[in-house]
């Protein structure tokens, strides 16, 4: 997880973690609505079948209080008052049968010896039928101050009855029959029609599935939606466990599926009101309801993954926009602008990088300038050292000349030679005019020509308008004596030396011509190699001053690295040369105003 | 953004429109929509007497499988042609299935085989099985027969003549059951001679003509409308009832019930018609909608007496809740 997070960007990682923190907080919230929801649905659903069932109940103890009503009008009323020896009491019953036909299929008074006495309507006892074997019968004068209602039942005892094999729950109770002087015990006996008992319980239904049924105390089915489905074992009921449940909502896996299960027990009887609600039944249990769920939360997501990607890009774009910088600086480009945008944090760590590049451009560039003069420096040092050989030479050629008694020629070589050291020291300065740069260079011909007799002629040219400008000291004399002593030292027949500076292109160029012996392409190239191969200094460190001897080339290279070094990497001289024709070197300056350049410095 | 949050981004926002249509809308998942089935139940007879508990069962079974059933009787009892003509018609009038109980099922299976009948055929009371048939339903009646004669020579261990009523010449159940009876008393020695329905006149004739004083003969109807006019004939005249020494036949109708529980019939094989109704509109439904493609149902049989009527577990076969 760790290693994860180091490998990724700061943006995914704030995506990740606000993504993460957002799934969780709507999955718990989710989760605890919809478990609200579905608690409180299914709490109201249980109510509401609560209710239904109450009612249910309400109306079965009005429905057999009705009965038992009767059953009290037919006793108190009829029964008890009667003498059935004298009187008959079927217009009573007739009577009483008519107002409750709906709901009564027989009635009947029976003695305690099973002899039909009165039945409505008018009915016999199937022949050979012994009433007294009934199950009902015995109970019945066993529990003289209770009714007893029967399971459904075929109605199977009367004959020629209009009611014949009908469904029927029989209410029977004992009664007191009297005959003349004696009174004795009997059985009245009324069957409640089963489909009375239909019409009040079916077509309820509890939920969008559930349904309700009517079992006895010891979970014998009275009433079922699918009765006669489950007697012939076409499909199940669980009544036998609901028979242990006491009243309120039970919870019970049946078949494999949950279901809530509740219970109303019906007055006097025992009998108990099961009301059967499938959890699937709930609406919010459908697929459909648990997919929209799972749409609100992932569209919750969605819009939550939106905000916190525009918010993490918020926070880390200006971050990036910052890295970019950084990098660019590290490739070196220091005056690359540094965004600083984003957050205050952020802003202040962009200025702080803006300002430390800043601060390292100042101090790189010091670094060079400081490594530049070092170098103009140490090459001016360089270019002014006299040849210890010249010197010496030149103070030989005076000392003959005044052994000799030539003694105006050693005036005149006495005196280029001072002219020669003003030029050379000229106050230390390095940028000197044209005209100084000129003298200089004629002042070393002079000399040169003195010692070796007139070997070789020179000619200095240069237009007057050009006198004025900047120069750089020192840079003539390298080449001219390069000329002098590779050019001409071994050459039969007098040599020739011209230097000439002009305008051309708005720029300055110099001129350096001698018809010596001339060099190969090879040795020009060689000449201005940035590193050429330097045996005494044994490494390639081309560009570093290194003291001229002769025939290295170094004088030429030494010369044109300081034009560079002053006036840029546009400037320098070149060189054109043929074997046995001789050398032309070109070099090429811009055209600055020495007085112009004084007093750029001095600003 | 990368091409690869793109395509994420792209893929959450089709999975939410997934989501919405199928959480929304029918165009994915489709509400259960409460289709009603529309059926046909075409009987071979002209009333429903013997139809009472199949009724039941198959309004049972309407109720629970949402079911438009008719049920329709022949003007003439046994016409074949006019419950051919029926079929065709119920099959025009847009029944989505038709449960028939044939006739003559040769007349069916010719129809079948013409192509004439396009909607899935529930055949009552046949144990046919061809492959155009969508379900048959019916009690095993040869072995119904059988049962039903070795319970008549348990209670009638001396031979004794059986006399064997039929309406019509017997087929397809009828047959069947005739066959499985009368091997039996074949097999235990029992004379046996069948009688169709003299015309007009009534079984008593027959026996009138044929029985011989103090030889108890045994009568055994081989169909619903013999057995019921036979029973009314010995309810109505003490003389042929001192001829008989026993009345047996087939059905479950409340008159057979009743002259059972009278004494009138001794003995009777049952099956539980309430069933047999449920399961003919169950496998109609179910041929419809290809849940099953071809179904049998064999029925168990019961042979009760007078006292088995108010057994528990005959009382509600016998005596359906509706």
């Amino acid at each position: 997880m760790k290693k994860f997070f180091e490998n990724t960007s700061i943006r995914y990682t704030i995506f990740v973690y606000f993504t993460v923190s957002a799934l969780v907080a709507i999955l718990l919230i989710g989760v605890s609505l919809y478990s609200r929801l579905s608690g409180q649905l299914k709490l109201t659903i249980q109510e509401e079948n609560q209710a239904v069932l109450t009612q249910v109940s309400r109306s079965m103890d009005s429905y057999l209080r009705t009965i038992m009503k009767l059953s009290d009008s037919l006793y108190y009323g009829v029964i008890k008052n009667a003498d059935l020896s004298a009187d008959s009491v079927n217009s009573e019953l007739t009577l009483l049968y008519d107002n409750n036909r709906d709901y009564i299929d027989n009635i009947a008074l029976l003695s305690k010896d099973g002899e039909l006495l009165e039945a409505v309507p008018a009915a016999r006892l199937k022949t050979g039928l012994d009433a007294t074997l009934e199950d009902w019968f015995g109970t019945t004068l066993e529990r003289t101050d209770n009714l007893y209602f029967t399971m459904p039942h075929v109605q199977y005892i009367f004959d020629n009855s209009e009611n014949q094999y009908r469904w029927v729950i029989t209410l029977t109770r004992s009664v007191e029959i009297t005959h003349g002087p004696y009174t004795d015990q009997g059985v009245l006996l009324l069957d409640i029609s089963y489909g009375s008992l239909q019409l009040l319980l079916d077509n309820i239904t509890l939920g969008n599935q559930g349904y309700l049924y009517l079992i006895s105390s010891n979970g014998e089915l009275i009433y079922h939606p699918q009765m006669q489905l489950i007697d012939v074992g076409l499909t199940e009921e669980n009544n036998l466990v609901a028979a242990g449940y006491r009243d309120g909502i039970h919870q019970e896996i049946y078949q494999g599926r949950q279901r809530d299960i509740t219970v109303k027990s019906v007055g006097y009887t025992g009998w108990k009101l099961i009301g059967v609600m499938p959890e699937h039944g709930v609406a919010l249990n459908n697929i459909k309801t648990n997919l929209f769920v799972v749409f609100v939360v992932a569209f919750f997501l969605f819009i939550l993954t939106l905000i916190n990607a525009y918010i993490s890009s918020r926070i880390t774009n200006p971050i990036q926009e910052l890295e970019k910088s950084v990098n660019e600086l590290e490739a070196g480009k220091l005056d690359t602008p540094i965004d600083t945008g984003g957050s205050y944090e952020i802003r202040h760590l962009g200025r702080s990088i803006s300002h430390m590049a800043k601060q390292i451009q100042v101090l790189m560039n010091d670094i060079v300038n400081e490594h530049e003069s070092k170098r103009k420096s140490e090459f001016d040092t360089l270019q002014s050292q006299i040849n210890p050989h010249f010197l010496y030479n030149t103070l030989d050629i005076i000392v003959w000349m005044i052994e000799n008694e030539q003694k105006e020629q050693a005036v005149r070589v006495v005196t280029a030679l001072a002219r020669f050291f003003r030029i050379s020291l000229s106050k230390g300065k390095s940028i000197i005019m044209v005209k100084d740069e000129l003298e200089h260079a004629r002042n070393y011909l002079m000399i040169q020509q003195m010692r070796f007799k007139n070997k070789f002629t020179y000619r200095i040219d240069a237009e007057p308008e050009i006198m004025e400008l900047a120069s750089l000291k020192l840079m003539l004399q390298p080449l001219v004596e390069n000329g002098i002593y590779h050019g001409m030292e071994f050459m039969d027949g007098d040599g020739e030396i011209e230097v000439r500076a002009y305008l051309e292109s708005g720029d300055l160029w110099y001129r350096i011509r001698d018809n010596g012996l001339g060099m190969t392409s090879e040795q020009v190239a060689g000449l201005l190699a940035e590193h050429p191969p330097l045996p005494e200094a044994g490494n390639g460190e081309g560009e570093q001053p290194v003291p001229s001897k002769r025939g290295s080339g170094i004088g030429v290279r030494n010369v044109n690295e300081r034009i560079r070094l002053y006036f840029g990497e546009q400037y320098g001289l070149s060189i054109q040369s043929e074997p046995d024709e001789g050398t032309e070197i070109l070099i090429h300056l811009p055209a600055v105003s020495y007085q112009e350049l004084l007093e750029k410095e001095k600003k | 953004m990368t091409n690869k949050e793109r395509v994420i981004w792209l893929l959450f926002a089709c999975v939410l429109a997934v989501l919405f249509l199928l959480s929304s809308t029918d165009l994915i998942i489709k509400e259960r929509k409460s289709e009603i089935y529309s059926i046909a139940v075409i009987i071979e007879d002209s009333r429903d007497d013997h139809y009472v508990n199949f009724k039941k069962g198959m309004d049972q079974a309407a109720i629970a499988l949402n079911a438009d059933v008719s049920f329709i009787t022949l003007y003439d009892a046994r016409s074949s042609r006019q419950q051919m003509d029926m079929i065709l018609r119920e099959q025009q009038d847009g029944s989505g299935a038709i449960v028939v109980s044939p006739v003559q099922e040769m007349d069916l299976l010719h129809m079948m085989e013409q192509n004439q009948i396009r909607v899935p055929l529930v055949v009552l009371n046949s144990v046919r099985t061809d492959s155009k048939i969508a379900a048959a339903i019916s009690p095993d009646y040869y072995a119904m027969g059988q049962m039903l004669g070795r319970e008549i020579v348990s209670e009638h261990p001396l031979v004794c003549p059986v006399f064997l009523f039929c309406q019509y010449e017997p087929t397809g159940g009828s047959e069947l059951f005739y066959s499985g009876v009368n091997g039996v008393f074949a097999d235990y020695g029992y004379p046996t001679e069948l009688f169709l329905k003299p015309g007009e006149a009534g079984f008593d004739r027959i026996l009138t003509a044929n029985a011989a004083p103090n030889k108890g003969i045994v009568v055994v109807a081989l169909d619903q409308e013999s057995l019921v006019e036979t029973a009314a004939a010995l309810s109505e005249n003490s003389i042929l009832a001192g001829l008989t020494a026993g009345l047996y036949g087939r059905g479950n109708g409340i008159n057979m019930l009743n002259y059972l529980d009278r004494g009138i019939i001794s003995g009777l094989c049952v099956t539980d018609d309430f069933s047999a109704g449920y399961f003919s509109v169950q496998y109609a439904i179910e041929a419809i909608t290809k849940k099953r493609e071809r179904g049998l149902v064999t029925l168990d049989s019961y042979y009760i007496r007078r006292g088995d009527i108010r057994k528990p577990e005959y009382e509600k076969m016998l005596y359906p809740i509706e």
